[in-house]
């Protein structure tokens, strides 16, 4: 019998999505990865022991994986190093890429599991005999954004339980089975404990310290309290007026603030290409990105590729695209690339 | 399942289950208490103490129970410094975690202190002890057998050394105590430490041993039990479990080691010749005869301890308390082996119950495990 193994962090989803394997009378193990020491609003001790006791309830093994060494190499200092460098990383995408769906996954299968299970809301769907990731049932829940980095080669041994339920189906069943479940949502940024990420790459950098606020025509008309404080897109008040945050310049220590219409974009570079299919089986008429989790899907056309990076025009302007985000492809319901933005232009 | 892992830990005989079990049900004064249902087994404790006095070659004044090796470790060397305010400590890079762990907390207090290194087998030079004492050292702590590779220290030597200059010998001797003979006046040891557990004892069941004259204070501080050493009533099923099992420890001491000791070394050396890239760690003669620690190259001890236990085979890749963590044991490391290597190691501890079919399990299973890890290359390390 294939056996399986069900990645859970102590919450509601993965939760579920093991009893909904158990259920199915499949040869489950529930794995627990410690990832990140002292405070964190999510992947700590106390969820560890969530995720063991629900997996005493389902009767099913439970094993605890050390990641927190991959954790802090690819997750927390490239988050720190992007936003020092101006940048507005995805952590979660990173952590997906590296960690849960990259190192953890590979420990799984070197340990004997034949398939891993996730509490993501993702599916797999099929292009020409090859897995790829497809949004799931509930649509508002969908995660595969976070997980477009994410090597293609490991998509067949992926399986996402959830993908056929709603955020509140989900809710009321693990409700009515009892699962001691951690009660609330995981956070992004898990492994700032605070909420204020600014905190973290102060103790952790020094951060930049205040400089100047400039408008696009290049005319100083403040100052900031360190350019990494500030996210591409921000509101940013001057005199009574309404501002953007349009460019973050971290070598001078400036931040650019313009009206809204100076933070409209149409064309957008991206590096670290990750390719669900190939290069040349992409059907430009049917192209959507994305390059915000939660931006509606605007059709976009490819200028130029390559197997390292791509660069697309929008049909319509967009907000605020922040180098350091994920810029996703999809095609229909399925996701066809994922990589980092690097630029944005009119 | 095939239990590989009594360095772990060890199932209670039977023999000591019957002999707790009146101490759990109808005889259960407080040991403290004047009526005779308390002195009745204040008489068990105080025989368990004698037994085991006995067999260490110590006095029964001079044997504190406790919760286990872990607190006899903190006691002695957290009782040591606590009782002299300050001063400079020694200990080895492979001491078991509760001794580095409470060192390093003193470290925390303004102590100081100086891990030793050790030799590729895993053995500390006593010259190197010698020299690094100074005057202001006030207690030496090496084990007596490590846990991960069961190299044996030579302890009657170092402690010869601390006496010659009035330093405090510590010895954790969770891992040889009922499997080499132990005499504290021979050996001169000051303070040592034991745990039931390791000998088909009950759990949470420790002894410390405190030579007459030594000065330490206590760490737990309650009522008068254990001459105020230890405060808190005793746990008298556990001290007499503890007592029942270090007897039948030493009665059958002999002829077990020489049972297991050919079931060890069959396994050693079938399993170094079905498995290619395969390193034999610890002293080759100065080790304790009931485990064997392997590294196999190119494979993490985590992927083949998981695949061990599905085919039943319960092992471990190093210590049951650093279990979980993929960073590679401090002991390998500290014997001089690669990260990448040490990674891949691999802990079979034998015991009471394994037979010749045991042994020829894990010959099976092990070499087909090691090939496909070694074949899965395609997801990251």
């Amino acid at each position: 019998m294939a056996r399986t193994a069900v990645l859970m962090s102590g919450g509601v989803d993965s939760s579920l999505a093991a009893w909904l394997l158990k259920d199915a009378g499949e040869d489950l193990t529930g794995i627990t990865a410690k990832m990140w020491e002292g405070g964190s609003r999510c992947c700590d001790l106390d969820d560890i022991y969530r995720a063991e006791r629900v997996c005493h309830r389902l009767g099913i093994p439970h094993v605890v994986l050390d990641l927190t060494s991959s954790f802090e190499r690819y997750v927390v200092k490239p988050f720190v190093e992007s936003y020092m460098c101006g940048q507005t990383p995805n952590p979660c995408a990173e952590c997906n890429r590296e960690v849960k769906m990259g190192r953890l996954v590979g420990r799984v299968l070197r340990a004997g599991f034949d398939r891993v299970a996730t509490g993501h809301y993702a599916s797999i769907g099929f292009r020409e005999g090859r897995p790829l990731l497809c949004e799931p049932r509930d649509r508002e829940k969908s995660q595969i954004y976070f997980l477009s980095l994410v090597r293609p080669e490991i998509l067949d041994s992926l399986e996402f339980p959830l993908k056929g339920l709603s955020k509140s189906e989900v809710s009321a069943r693990v409700k009515d089975l009892g699962l001691p479940v951690r009660q609330g949502e995981s956070q992004d940024l898990c492994f700032v404990a605070s909420g204020r990420y600014d905190e973290l790459l102060e103790a952790r950098s020094g951060g930049s310290g205040p400089g100047e606020v400039i408008d696009t025509g290049g005319h100083a008309v403040g100052t900031h309290r360190g350019h990494q404080v500030y996210t591409i897109g921000q509101r940013f008040g001057l005199k009574g007026k309404r501002y953007y945050v349009i460019e973050k310049r971290a070598e001078e220590n400036q931040i650019v603030i313009g009206e809204r219409h100076e933070a409209m974009m149409s064309t957008m570079g991206a590096s670290r290409l990750n390719l669900f299919v190939p290069l040349d089986s992409i059907d430009g008429s049917r192209l959507k990105i994305r390059y915000r989790y939660n931006s509606p899907a605007v059709d976009a056309s490819i200028l130029e590729a390559s197997p390292e990076c791509l660069r697309v025009s929008t049909a319509e302007p967009c907000f605020a695209p922040a180098p350091g985000q994920i810029l996703a492809g999809y095609e229909g319901n399925c996701l066809i690339f994922g990589g980092i933005i690097e630029t944005a232009a009119e | 399942m095939i239990y590989l892992d009594h360095s772990a830990t060890t199932p209670v005989d039977p023999r000591v289950f019957e002999a707790m079990k009146p101490f759990l049900t109808e005889q259960f004064g407080n040991p403290s208490s004047v009526y005779r249902a308390g002195q009745d087994v204040r008489r068990a404790v105080e025989d368990a103490r004698e037994k085991i006095a006995g067999l260490l070659g110590a006095k029964p004044r001079e044997i504190i129970f406790t919760s286990g090796g872990t607190e006899s470790d903190n006691t002695s060397i957290k009782g040591v410094a606590l009782n002299r305010g300050k001063g400079h400590v020694i200990t080895s890079r492979i001491e078991h975690p509760a001794v580095l762990k409470a060192v390093g907390w003193l470290e925390k207090q303004d102590f100081e202190a100086t891990y030793l290194p050790v030799d590729s087998d895993g053995l500390v030079d006593p010259d190197k002890v010698r020299k690094s004492i100074r005057d202001d050292t006030i207690i030496i702590s090496i084990m007596h057998a490590n846990n991960e590779v069961g190299t044996i220290q030579p302890i009657e030597e170092i402690a010869a050394i601390a006496h010659e200059r009035g330093v405090v010998f510590h010895t954790d001797a969770v891992q040889t105590f009922g499997k080499l003979p132990i005499d504290v006046e021979k050996m001169g040891i000051d303070l040592l430490s034991l745990s039931a557990h390791k000998i088909y004892g009950p759990k949470g069941m420790g002894v410390l041993y405190i030579r007459k004259g030594t000065k330490l204070d206590p760490c737990v501080h309650g009522g008068h039990q254990e001459w105020s050493m230890r405060g808190g009533t005793e746990n008298v099923a556990g001290i007499v479990g503890l007592g029942k099992a270090a007897e039948i420890a030493m009665t059958e001491m002999a002829p077990d080691e020489k049972r297991i000791r050919g079931l060890r070394d069959r396994l050693e050396s079938e399993l170094a010749g079905k498995i290619t890239d395969m390193l034999l760690n610890g002293h080759r003669e100065k080790r304790l005869y009931s485990l064997t620690n392997i590294c196999v190259k190119f494979v993490e001890g985590e992927a083949m301890l998981l695949r061990l236990d599905y085919e039943g085979v319960a092992a471990s890749s190093g210590s049951a308390c650093t279990s979980g963590s993929l960073e590679p044991s401090h002991v390998l490391l500290a014997m001089g082996l690669p990260a990448e290597i040490a990674h891949g190691s691999l802990r079979f501890s034998l015991g009471k119950a394994n037979t010749e079919q045991d042994i020829d399990k894990v010959i099976e299973v092990l070499p087909p495990i090691v090939e496909k890890l070694r074949a899965m290359s395609a997801f990251p390390r």
